[in-house]
């Protein structure tokens, strides 16, 4: 029996349902294992049902997990950081807290359990409260937040994901931004009289109102506290370090591991990493927020950039599947020059051949990367069979050595490398445990890096496609890997919003560059290497100088940004991503 | 706190912190088996008896294996147990589940689900109630049928449409956010 596709989504219907006769399912396979367009579509439909039953479980996340903590086997452990004494000494700092600030405009009356200290203005995304129950209690409740809902002392908000955040506002108007990925604890420290939080991962923006006298507020990480009077900061935790920005007022900043202080003024950042390195103050880098050229994407998303090996090139790919190929000298109104490339799918991947003569894009559309001849626009080749949602192609110096890897789907774990002339798989590399987001080779194309979604990059001989070695230490996926000019360093950066320099040669990690606030989806050297350039999801893509490991300057585009290109000759940077537009800059 | 320290001190016996890293992934879990399973209450035993395994198995977590991945392949195993006596997966509609659930980061919907929110709120009588009681509520379409005196063949084509209307509306607003 054959079916037409509307009989077929109704059959996906019943399936979902789990109301298919056996009959029907088995015509439904059949069906969908030759029907591309209803295979699309019944993928669409699945998401939707993912995400409302997602919905409907999120709505009983909060009594599923105490239902599950429950019925745990074994005895329940107490959490280290919170014993006894130090409860009871909360509840006497919560009475004094009540009783000095009587006047908050959103106190809920006798019947509140606990005094309120702040309350959470906005959330986006996953966002959660944990709050212990009763001072008897050691394990914590989780409730999702809520835009209104009153903060307590002790409280602890997480923001979970690339796309969570919050915001928390207290009394006296001290605004708290918190990013994605992070986790903020308030007032644990019943000494102190003024406000106390505690970041423990991730990042926040406070804007503090000027705190009484004697009672400044207190911001604090593992490695550093921050005395605030009044002022307007940004805080970064990473496992590394800390970094304190001020753009207004001063704070006086204390490494806790040996209670060295610095006092840090407005325009000026301290980092505190582990004693003996200085936490002195350092100037902030130029903020740039004006790009050379700002040229408008009909793409809602720019996902993929390359330049040509000649510079004078710029293509972008993007949500809409098409590749756009811009004049990077021209002005905003330059006509379009596109290649409807992947008509089913956004294209994640580009890259140029090394004669400048062909190009290659690797879509999110039955997993199939196409090489163009860029002279008459046809593709010439078209690869499938890696069953992945592609994310980064390579080519090497011959032009036809390509590497293909991509972050999702059944084959994400494996990268191949292609022969392009004899049309043949040379190694499937399987390593990652998990998708890979990007890959680079050495200059002298013996060693090819990847760096995936189980958070860790690996290098791979060429010759022999063996893994030689892993690097660890980030604590999100690695979303883009490129090696240095001179082929000694390897660059990562992550979702855990951290860039690291390793060493090639010995694999140990040489430093964590710490400062953007969100995942660095894109990173690439200077061609003299002594730079690095990288472009995140925070806005801004920073110019790190490679002999202090400081930024250079800040290039504030505005949106947040998922790929980044560098011209050949290292003068020029494309920066695009979810603002519709891509901009062009000129680097000193 | 950050999943790995939370997993680290879970490999020590913490059944708070297990809990915690456990906790983001719960909806996906529950969704994954009830697309496996097709019904809810299989679907939260799943959710039930991978919780456990994770609990008794964390030791078996590498630190190069994802934990949601690892989470999914317990709850895969669970959910094909329940299955029981229903007929295997076929191997078309397995692939398009997988692809789905490729992803099992607590983010991978995360904007659907945000849009869903919405476009739930203008979903209007039978439509509304169907969805609202087989999705929210976990009740099959037989016992809706039931309760409400309708057609079998009714209500699933009510929940179909609705669906499609759904689908419509959040690649509209999914759309309007970019």
């Amino acid at each position: 029996m054959s079916l037409t596709c509307e009989q077929a989504a109704e059959l996906l219907t019943d399936l979902l349902a789990g109301e298919i006769a056996s009959e029907s399912a088995e015509t439904l396979d059949a069906h969908l294992a030759s029907c591309a367009s209803c295979r699309t579509q019944a993928v669409q439909t699945l998401k939707l049902d993912r995400a409302l039953a997602e919905l409907s479980a999120q709505a009983r996340v909060y009594e599923t997990t105490a239902a599950i903590r429950r019925a745990l086997p074994g005895p329940q452990h107490p959490s280290p950081v919170r014993p006894v004494a130090r409860f009871r000494r909360w509840i006497a700092a919560a009475v004094l807290l009540f009783a000095a600030g009587a006047a908050f405009w959103f106190m809920q009356g006798s019947a509140e359990p606990a005094p309120t200290i702040a309350m959470v203005e906005k959330t986006q995304g996953n966002v959660s409260i944990l709050r212990m129950p009763s001072p008897r209690h050691f394990a914590e409740d989780m409730m999702p937040a809520a835009a209104g809902q009153a903060l307590q002392a002790l409280d602890t908000i997480w923001t979970v994901g690339e796309e969570s955040s919050a915001v928390i506002r207290f009394p006296d108007q001290t605004e708290i931004e918190i990013g994605p990925d992070s986790y903020v604890r308030l007032n644990d420290d019943p000494t102190q009289a003024g406000k106390w939080v505690f970041l423990t991962a991730g990042n926040l923006r406070a804007d503090v109102a000027k705190q009484p006298s004697g009672r400044p507020m207190i911001l604090e990480t593992p490695h550093a506290q921050v005395v605030v009077r009044g002022t307007t900061l940004s805080l970064v935790n990473s496992p590394q370090a800390t970094r304190v920005d001020l753009e207004e007022g001063k704070v006086e900043v204390t490494r806790i591991s040996d209670g060295q202080k610095v006092e840090v003024a407005a325009g000026s950042y301290s980092i505190v990493r582990a004693a003996p390195e200085t936490i002195a103050p350092r100037p902030l880098p130029p903020l740039i927020t004006d790009a050379r050229l700002t040229l408008p994407d009909r793409s809602a998303r720019t996902l993929a950039a390359a330049f040509s090996p000649d510079g004078k090139t710029l293509a972008t790919g993007g949500q809409d599947g098409i590749i756009r190929l811009w004049d990077p000298t021209g002005t905003a109104d330059q006509p379009e020059n596109a290649i409807d490339a992947h008509p089913k799918g956004e294209v994640h991947a580009l890259a140029y051949r090394p004669d400048g003569k062909a190009l290659a894009s690797g879509g999110h559309d039955e997993f199939s990367v196409k090489i163009w001849n860029l002279a008459d626009r046809t593709a010439t080749t078209t690869l499938k069979g890696q069953r992945t949602w592609l994310e980064a192609l390579a080519f090497a110096k011959d032009g036809r050595t390509f590497i293909v890897a991509g972050a999702h789907g059944m084959d994400s774990p494996r990268v191949k490398v292609w022969d392009l002339v004899d049309f043949r798989v040379l190694h499937t590399l399987q390593a990652h445990a998990g998708g890979v987001w990007g890959v680079a080779l050495t200059p002298d194309e013996q060693l090819l890096v990847t760096g995936g979604r189980d958070r860790t990059a690996k290098v791979f001989g060429m010759a022999t496609g063996q893994l030689l070695y892993t690097l660890e230490g980030h604590t999100g996926e690695v979303l883009s890997v490129a090696v240095s000019p001179d082929g000694r360093t390897i660059a990562t950066s992550s979702r855990d919003k951290t860039i690291k320099l390793w060493d090639i040669a010995t694999g140990q990690e040489r430093v964590t560059l710490i400062g953007h606030t969100h995942d660095v989806r894109s990173i690439a050297f200077t061609p003299d290497g002594q730079c690095l350039v990288s472009g995140s999801m925070d806005g801004t893509a920073r110019l790190w100088d490679l002999a202090d490991y400081r930024e250079r300057a800040i290039y504030r585009a505005g949106f947040g940004i998922w790929c980044i290109a560098l011209t050949p000759d290292g003068k020029t940077l494309a920066t695009a991503g979810h603002g519709k537009t891509i901009k062009i800059w000129d680097l000193p | 706190m950050d999943e790995a320290k939370l997993l680290e001190r879970a490999k020590a016996g913490d059944k708070d912190a297990f809990s915690q890293a456990l906790c983001p992934y719960l909806p996906m879990l529950y969704a994954y088996g009830r697309s496996i399973c097709g019904n809810h209450d299989l679907a939260q035993d799943v959710v039930q008896q991978t919780s456990l395994i994770a609990y008794q198995k964390i030791g078996f977590l590498f630190p190069e294996v994802d934990f949601g991945t690892w989470l999914k392949g317990i709850a895969r195993r669970e959910a094909l147990s329940e299955r029981r006596k229903a007929a295997r997966i076929r191997p078309a509609i397995e692939g398009i589940l997988e692809a789905v659930y490729d992803d099992p980061t607590p983010e991978a919907v995360a904007p659907e689900r945000e849009a869903l929110g919405e476009c739930l709120k203008r979903l209007k009588g039978q439509a509304s109630e169907i969805v609202g009681a087989h999705y929210f509520q976990g009740q099959k379409l037989t016992q809706i049928a039931q309760e409400r005196s309708l057609n079998f063949n009714t209500v699933r084509t009510i929940l179909h449409r609705a669906r499609q209307v759904l689908e419509e509306c959040v690649r509209g607003r999914l759309a309007a956010v970019e």
